[in-house]
């Protein structure tokens, strides 16, 4: 009878990120898995009880930096509701194309990082490579690369420089034939095939008791995305195809960020055509109202829900986010068991976890 | 024609490659090099198993290094006198491979991926980030420690073979940065290692990144003149 | 006129659990507000459960509630075929803060209460693992998310 060997991975791992997974293995499959949170903990939600409504956008923003753009486009929601303030046209198709800019900026991440889990250079190089020239838009706009506190309650808090149409329409026609670059080399790829089909296989059932989120539920046949399901800022006057594969698996994972990725060309076009003019920004009263409001957004890696409690004075009185990654997190265990230690990496980042987004 | 010149040109550069190499075969044999070594070092002689206790602790011990003969032992090399030609060598190898250990504890961790990038290349100092302690000698925090992932830097920076250096990356990493408040981020990764270079900002562009490393570069650099 | 899907949820949980529900309200679209008693929780959510397909738990969280002697607890479920959020709220006095869990029934509040239990203090009674999730192993300095533990600057 063969004793199961206990092992550690992590904090420190070849992925990024710092979590830990207490593994019980059976010569090299996983018997159990128990995963460890907690080492990037800041206590936002805590912090944000001290601070401003306003000072707590940069706060919430580095909740997951990566898509910065989505996640502060959640709290301002949550605090737009609670104040009941309408936000102008111009500001919302603004929002969405940044929204989108920054999709793309996370899915491209998430595939570079993948290239680093499963050892496949180009796949780290090209699409890092690739999110310099969306990091540069953002740039222009806002005047940082990652975190931007862009978005403000009521509006944005800049309008979109006059040159910006061109340099979106010329990055977003080179990055739709990249696409299709990226589907024959890396998608059809035998040796990306090898790593991820019928690796970390999630059925729809557990997938949704485990209330799993993002990319990672569409690849296992649930059709959810917040952007159709309660479209907020602009997408209900744009057209797009929410992707979902059946298989479960990670290359099912990774077919949907990269099919996400072209919707999200499409949908900065239309915005950019359809984009009204007007004020970028209404007033907003000082206080919060002694009420509570929960906003839903559809960032990069999943669903965020934000809660927001006003008590009548301007700091929130109590700030809860529910991000994809903690949710996904949970599905780990099940997944890992009965799954190679080889393929660990693998599972763990097709699932777009990202320990700064479960830890908070 | 050409084909021949090409050779010729090809066996002239490897030639000359090849007689550099040798003479740096005698000198990778430790036990042969009997003057003075980089800031003083000479063969302590001593076998010790590897384990965390022998590991040399704290910041600014540059005088000291620790190499494996075997799968098994260690040899320390301490402080002797060293020829300056070879002293000025060893330095330029030590400062132009950097290696980094993979470490992303904050929010800063992104801009270390653009670094690695093709525009921005960070290889072409000798930075190459590997995720084995062993083979490192360069702690990068990147962004926020927290109490809980603190005590684990300690045991990687403890893991990493000396010499090895330390860079705060990010103004959480300076000084607690934007959660100064908060009741589970260390104030400054200072408090927990000795750092060499600080590079501020929220995050710090991939610029202000190089010229940290380019600053630990100078100071190694000058350690040799110190 | 013709009701909405929260509407007719809202119509749903009155007819069933008219005493046991202290406030029920429809906010806007895709939001319903259901207040109860905290003995009567995990009955109105496993009604939501089975006959609405409110079967996931996205959200818990807890704060002092403004009346200064108990503590809010509110799970939000999420229905996937009515595209509905429900914030299920009550109230648990701050002497004897337990509540009973949800996790035996929703798999997906399982680390939600962990994480609730570990920043409030509640005990979530037939959770099987109220262990450490995101704190230092060694923490003793209370509970962070209570207005009682002060930040200090």
């Amino acid at each position: 009878m063969s004793s199961l060997l206990r092992v550690n991975w992590g904090p420190q791992h070849p992925i990024t990120g710092h979590l830990r997974f207490i593994l019980d293995l059976d010569g090299d499959i996983v018997v159990n898995a128990i995963p460890e949170i907690g080492y990037t903990h800041r206590g936002i939600e805590k912090l944000a009880e001290n601070r401003n409504y306003l000072q707590v956008v940069p706060l919430v923003e580095r909740v997951c930096n990566i898509d910065s753009f989505n996640v502060s486009l959640g709290y301002v929601m949550a605090v737009e509701e609670l104040m009941g303030v309408k936000v102008p046209e111009r500001a919302q198709f603004i929002r969405t194309i940044m929204a989108e800019l920054g999709r793309i900026m996370s899915h491209l991440y998430w595939f570079a990082i993948f290239g680093v889990a499963a050892g496949l250079f180009t796949l780290i190089m090209w699409p890092i490579a690739d999110r310099e020239l969306f990091i540069d838009l953002a740039e222009m706009v806002v005047g940082s690369r990652v975190t931007y506190s862009y978005f403000t309650p009521g509006g944005v808090f800049a309008d979109l420089p006059d040159e910006f149409d061109k340099r979106a329409a010329k990055t977003l026609a080179y990055f739709e034939r990249r696409i299709g670059e990226y589907e024959v080399i890396f998608l059809h790829n035998k040796l990306y095939q090898l790593r991820t089909m019928h690796v970390g296989v999630l059925d729809s059932r557990k997938a949704i008791e485990l209330a799993v989120a993002g990319p990672s539920a569409r690849g296992s046949g649930i059709r959810m995305d917040v952007r159709s399901d309660e479209p907020y800022a602009a997408y209900d006057q744009l057209d797009f195809e929410v992707p979902v594969e059946d298989s479960g698996d990670a290359c099912a994972r990774a077919k949907i960020r990269l099919r996400e990725m072209k919707e999200s060309v499409l949908l900065v076009r239309q915005a950019l055509n359809k984009l009204p003019e007007g004020p970028i920004r209404v007033r907003v009263p000082p206080i919060l109202p002694r009420e509570d409001a929960y906003s839903r957004v559809e960032c990069g890696r999943g669903e965020f829900g934000i809660h927001v409690v006003g008590q009548g004075s301007d700091r929130p009185y109590r700030l809860k986010i529910s991000t994809p990654s903690f949710r996904n997190m949970s599905a780990l265990p099940h997944m890992l068991k009965g799954a190679r230690l080889a393929d660990l990496p693998i599972i763990y980042h097709s699932m777009d976890i990202w320990p700064l987004d479960v830890d908070r | 024609m050409r084909r021949n010149s090409y050779r010729r040109r090809t066996h002239a550069i490897w030639h000359s490659i090849l007689s550099i190499c040798d003479f740096l075969h005698h000198l990778r044999r430790l036990h042969n090099v009997h003057t003075d070594l980089c800031n003083g070092f000479h063969l302590s002689g001593e076998s010790t198993p590897p384990s965390d206790n022998c590991f040399p602790r704290g910041g600014g011990r540059r005088g000291s290094m620790l190499v494996a003969i075997d799968g098994r032992s260690t040899m320390t090399i301490n402080r002797v006198k060293c020829m300056a030609p070879v002293r000025k060598l060893l330095d330029w190898g030590r400062l132009s491979s950097l290696w980094p250990v993979h470490i992303a504890t904050g929010c800063c961790s992104p801009e270390e991926m653009a670094l690695v990038s093709p525009r921005y290349d960070v290889e072409r100092f000798g930075v190459l980030p590997l995720p084995s302690l062993r083979q490192c000698d360069l702690l990068i925090v990147l962004g926020l420690v927290t109490h809980k992932m603190a005590k684990r830097l300690k045991l990687i920076y403890e893991q990493m073979p000396e010499p090895k250096y330390v860079m705060a990356v990010g103004a959480c990493a300076v000084s607690g940065g934007l959660f100064w408040d908060s009741y589970s981020v260390v104030k400054g990764i200072d408090k927990v290692l000795p750092v060499d270079v600080y590079v501020p900002g929220c995050p710090p562009r991939p610029e202000a990144f190089i010229q940290g490393i380019r600053l630990l570069q100078q100071k190694i650099r000058r350690e040799r003149k110190n | 006129m013709s009701s909405t899907i929260e509407d007719e949820i809202v119509r749903d949980v009155l007819q069933r659990h008219q005493g046991l529900v202290k406030r029920i309200e429809t906010k806007r679209r895709g939001r319903v507000s259901i207040e109860a008693e905290k003995d009567y929780i995990v009955e109105i959510a496993l009604y939501l459960r089975d006959k609405r397909d409110f079967s996931q738990v996205v959200s818990a969280t807890s704060f002092d509630a403004p009346d200064g002697d108990s503590y809010a607890v509110v799970y939000c479920l999420w229905s996937l075929s009515h595209r509905v959020l429900l914030a299920l709220k009550t109230s648990i006095p701050k002497e004897i803060p337990r509540l009973r869990s949800l996790t035996p029934f929703f798999e997906s509040a399982n680390w939600h209460e962990r994480e609730t239990h570990e920043m409030m203090g509640i005990q979530f009674e037939g959770h099987l693992d109220l262990g450490r999730l995101l704190l230092p192993e060694d923490w003793t300095e209370g509970f962070p998310l209570r207005k009682t533990f002060r930040l200090q600057g």
